[in-house]
């Protein structure tokens, strides 16, 4: 069991910076999938955007063990991560 | 990470909000303000006439654009709003076309006088559109850094809005329990009741405010779909406005434009009741002008009526769709937030729902001071934490109150006036925080920058009265509400800080042996 500053730190570090990708990726791929234009769906996924940043960050908070924190927010945040740049009409030219 | 689920969403809730509650005080505060940004404005400008009549629609587009024919020939785009429900100006605004090297043109714009459409002859002034502007911009700070900060501060914002409606269980019961005269309890039920209160608002507020800069903040949502690029910015933004199909480059021809006079009538036919409210004239005198006339709504939506015209055949190019579903949810959150299409009483609602907000931080954060003071009373955080709290509490009212002191004392054709106003009332909150730091027993502080407060917000009808001929004994004879709104909710806002003053000066015998004006042994509850 970490002593109690190191699990705040570790815990802030994943709400702000994990918290900001997952939920970042997270709307970027809801928008690809909205059948709407593509201005419509981008606003979309900012809509939600902010929604689930802070669900992210309580989450991380609420969470009881460190260990498990890392590893759930880790996966979820490469998985998500990897399908909004990979199936980004942008990112990667076909 | 605590023992259950609602502790550690109480401890989320308290150091979210705990660590940028002096900015979001600030920017809840001149936000507030900026809900009568117009009628303080015209306080600001005492010159400006008593309320009167504003010429026809039709005849001040007329003198405004002939106006703009004579200082900015050859600009890209003419632009005239006409003045509404309270803007009480013509205002114009031209572009000259971009550069050879690719810069962008020279713009300017001109405050005209509905009456005369002639420039505005007045002192030059921040007015209420400075501390409107304050709320996200910061004043000093350049834009993004300080749409940035602003933005990191609404996210903690939000953060401790939805943790702490987790953490309160029974907000129905508790909207009902106030105990006063009980320290840390009473401001723990006053920062409850000011948040159930207003709740809607607050959320609408922070969420929205994130929204006008998610494309700065949520930049890579922007890049997975447009790409990377200067451009990219602007793509989006024309193609959220539908303005994409106006814009027509320059085809080098001259021609006149058709006359004004038969399209605004068109354009009013099709708007029905709504009254025109700006005229856009793209290239203007060339063989691809355009004429774009607008109205808005009276609602939240922001839906505008939007026409387009050929501006040298006159022919009827396109009338704005309505917004789809995404757009209209967007619009509605910003039209929330700005408050524009509120009338009078949906106004004041706005201001005391702001002025709630205000109280709800200010309560939270005394809240935070009031809970630890006997455990942790000595240390430097909570010295830190307590001198904040005095000095903007009760120092930014005593400083935003000086901006309008500045206004009517500096001399009206002073050069760099308008600076100074601003200058005048950042360093009086700085020697405001010095003050709280220094002072020793802070409940002293307390009670000294509270009464400074009450007599910098009280005296202002009467240093208006000795400055100008724009006072209560004028302005409420000729029922000019606005002017005289002003004064009077400054004198209210006077004696409000003078009852809590006095009651604090009233309390302070009973807790001479304590340090601070919240006895110690409550604190430990």
């Amino acid at each position: 069991m970490a002593s109690s500053a190191v699990q705040v730190i570790q815990r802030i570090i994943a709400a702000v910076f994990g918290g900001y990708v997952l939920a970042a990726a997270v709307s970027a791929c809801l928008s690809y999938v909205m059948p709407m234009s593509r201005v419509e769906a981008t606003l979309t996924g900012m809509l939600v955007s902010f929604l689930l940043y802070v669900a992210v960050v309580m989450w991380v908070f609420a969470v009881k063990s460190l260990k498990r924190m890392w590893w759930q927010l880790g996966s979820a945040t490469v998985v998500f991560g990897a399908l909004a740049v990979l199936l980004s009409p942008q990112l990667v030219q076909p | 990470m605590k023992e259950g689920f609602r502790q550690s969403m109480g401890w989320l809730h308290t150091w979210a909000g705990l660590v940028v509650g002096w900015v979001l005080f600030f920017v809840f505060l001149t936000g507030t303000a900026g809900y009568f940004d117009a009628e303080i404005d015209r306080w600001m400008q005492p010159e400006r006439p008593l309320a009167q009549a504003a010429m026809p629609a039709d005849q001040a587009l007329a003198l405004s654009f002939e106006r703009l024919a004579k200082n900015a020939p050859g600009a890209e785009r003419w632009f005239v709003s006409l003045p509404g429900d309270r803007e009480p100006d013509l205002m114009t605004f031209w572009q000259m076309p971009a550069t050879a090297d690719g810069k962008r043109g020279a713009r300017g714009r001109e405050q005209l006088d509905a009456a005369t459409a002639e420039p505005v002859k007045a002192r030059e002034t921040g007015g209420g559109q400075l501390l409107y502007r304050m709320h996200y911009d910061l004043h000093y700070l350049p834009n993004v850094a300080a749409w940035w900060i602003v933005g990191v501060c609404s996210m903690l914002m939000f953060v401790a809005i939805i943790s702490g409606i987790v953490v309160h269980r029974r907000i129905f019961a508790d909207f009902f329990t106030f105990r006063p005269r009980k320290g840390q309890r009473s401001w723990l039920d006053a920062h409850n009741l000011l948040s159930v209160l207003a709740l809607p608002f607050h959320i609408m507020i922070t969420w929205s405010g994130l929204l006008f800069f998610v494309y700065l903040y949520m930049a890579p949502l922007l890049w997975t779909q447009y790409g990377f690029g200067e451009k990219v910015q602007q793509t989006f933004f024309d193609e959220a406005s539908g303005r994409t199909e106006d814009r027509v480059a320059r085809s080098g021809n001259a021609a006149p434009l058709v006359p004004l006079g038969p399209l605004l009538q068109q354009a009013q036919d099709r708007m029905g009741h709504s009254d025109i409210r700006s005229v856009d004239i793209y290239n203007p005198n060339d063989a691809s002008a355009r004429i774009i006339i607008r109205s808005f709504a009276q609602s939240p939506s922001r839906e505008r009526f939007e026409i387009v015209f050929h501006g040298a055949t006159g022919e009827l190019l396109r009338v704005a769709k309505p917004h789809s579903v995404p757009v209209a949810i967007w619009q509605t959150l910003f039209g929330l937030h700005e408050g524009l299409f509120a009338g009078p009483v949906l106004r004041w609602l706005y201001f005391i729902t702001g002025l709630i907000g205000t109280a709800m931080i200010g309560a939270g954060l005394t809240l935070w001071t009031a809970k630890r003071r006997a455990k942790i009373g000595e240390t430097f955080g909570f010295r830190l934490v307590e001198v904040l709290n005095l000095g903007t509490i009760a120092g930014l009212p005593v400083a935003i109150a000086t901006y309008f002191w500045a206004n009517r004392l500096i001399p009206a054709g002073m050069a760099g006036r308008a600076d100074w106003e601003a200058h005048i009332m950042f360093i009086t909150w700085a020697v405001l925080l010095l003050h709280a730091a220094l002072r020793r027993p802070l409940a002293r502080g307390w009670i000294e920058q509270l009464w400074l407060a009450a007599l910098a917000c009280g005296l202002l009808p009467l240093v208006n009265a000795l400055t100008t001929d724009r006072h209560l004994g004028i302005s409420l004879p000729h029922g000019d509400w606005e002017l005289a709104g002003f004064d009077l909710v400054m004198l209210a806002f006077g004696i409000g800080f003078a009852v809590v003053a006095r009651y604090l000066a009233r309390r302070q015998p009973r807790m001479a042996a304590s340090r601070n004006f919240e006895p110690a042994r409550q604190a430990g509850e």
